[in-house]
């Protein structure tokens, strides 16, 4: 058996997760190759650690609140004065904004000056390319991404699709709503590109 | 009597019975809260997640298809407001983060053979706390919420060995960090 394909498995091996014949055929691997049995050794240290690792734990007035809560909630939302149809027509078109600026500006397809450019882009923009843009460059791309990659990536990655590379256009006040408004596919979509663009530059 | 199955809460709600819901997040609130804590942290956090999403199960429940499966829609959205959170959070730690760490980790630690346990601790969850935002994703989901991978694979739109990859990646992250730590 290959080590790359074993080690994927080790995690569930070692919390005794694997049936049979997969757990054996591991067995007799281990038996035999002293760099797989290392990385068990390290597993189980890993494991035994984060089993020892218990986090605080809210008490029962907690759980007991959290509904009342939850309903206050529902009701602020409830009185809120920009009735709740005209929010849901106007973050999807807030995020679309904020897709094309950040889209457009890292691909460098033709540089955005202003406001003006930016509401020309977006009315020309159909919502089903744009739809197509942010299914071809989903989730996937990032979970690989991030087999690479490390937290402090990660927050590079942020730093310089928000602060540097929207800097120009971004007002600093907004970049909070932008995140707020940003779908999670959408940013995925943009960091995955900086992360493609990152590793052609270097 | 037994209990109602999830399906038949969804529909008690819809046919306009709020208990239907208010089950539900009792049934529901503290994997939800527990989500949303292994990714962002704190309990502050999480407790504004958890309200979040059932907030918008509330808002969404009426056009819920009857043939989905309740908790997989319940999970996603949980999942997608803690990623969301972590993003911003991490965003505005730009800076401060390392120094906080530094406050965390003791400067000694390399020369102390018998590190105390809850230096230990703090260490493991600042490890956990480094990795990039899916890997902890599915580092949580699967060690955590001991999720089967061809669930994470649907909810994750993900084959299953590249989740396994992850989750394996995530756990030599988890080592490497503690081990440079602990300057061994």
């Amino acid at each position: 058996m290959i080590c790359t394909e074993i080690r994927k498995d080790l995690p569930d091996y070692v919390l005794g997760k694997m049936a049979d014949p997969a757990r054996e055929a591991i067995t007799r691997h281990l038996a035999v190759c002293p760099a797989c049995r290392a990385e068990v050794e390290e597993m189980e240290a890993a494991f035994s650690a984060l089993a020892k690792d218990q986090p605080w734990q809210p008490d029962a007035s907690y759980w007991s609140t959290l509904l009342p809560r939850i309903h206050e909630r529902i009701e602020t939302k409830r009185r809120r004065l920009i009735p709740e149809w005209v929010l849901r027509a106007l973050l999807p078109a807030a995020a679309a904004l904020a897709l094309v600026l950040l889209v457009g500006r890292v691909m460098q397809t033709g540089p955005l000056n202003g406001p003006q450019d930016l509401s020309t882009v977006l009315s020309q923009t159909p919502s089903e390319e744009l739809q197509d843009f942010v299914d071809q460059n989903s989730i996937d791309g990032t979970l690989e991404a991030s087999d690479r990659a490390t937290a402090a990536d990660d927050q590079t990655v942020l730093k310089t699709l928000v602060v540097d590379e929207g800097g120009t256009f971004v007002d600093e006040s907004d970049q909070e709503s932008i995140l707020e408004s940003v779908p999670e596919q959408d940013a995925d979509a943009v960091v995955s590109i900086l992360e493609q663009r990152k590793r052609s530059e270097n | 009597m037994a209990p109602k199955s999830d399906r038949e809460l969804v529909e008690l709600f819809r046919t306009g019975d709020v208990a239907g819901f208010n089950e539900l997040v009792r049934r529901y609130q503290e994997k939800v809260y527990w989500i949303a804590r292994r990714v962002i942290g704190s309990h502050e956090e999480a407790d504004d997640i958890v309200q979040d999403a059932f907030v918008r199960v509330y808002e969404g429940l009426k056009g819920f298809r009857g043939d989905a499966n309740f908790y997989t829609w319940l999970y996603r959205i949980a999942m997608n407001l803690s990623l969301n959170a972590l993003r911003k959070k991490r965003l505005k730690e730009i800076v401060p983060y390392d120094e906080v760490l530094e406050e965390m980790v003791p400067g000694n630690m390399e020369t102390d053979g018998n590190l105390r346990q809850q230096e230990y601790r703090t260490i493991l969850e600042e490890a956990i706390a480094r990795l990039p935002a899916k890997q902890k994703l599915v580092f949580t989901m699967r060690y955590y919420d001991e999720m089967p991978y061809e669930e994470m694979a649907k909810l994750l739109r993900k084959s299953v060995g590249g989740l396994k990859a992850n989750y394996f990646h995530a756990l030599k992250k988890i080592q490497a960090y503690v081990r440079k730590e602990m300057g061994s």
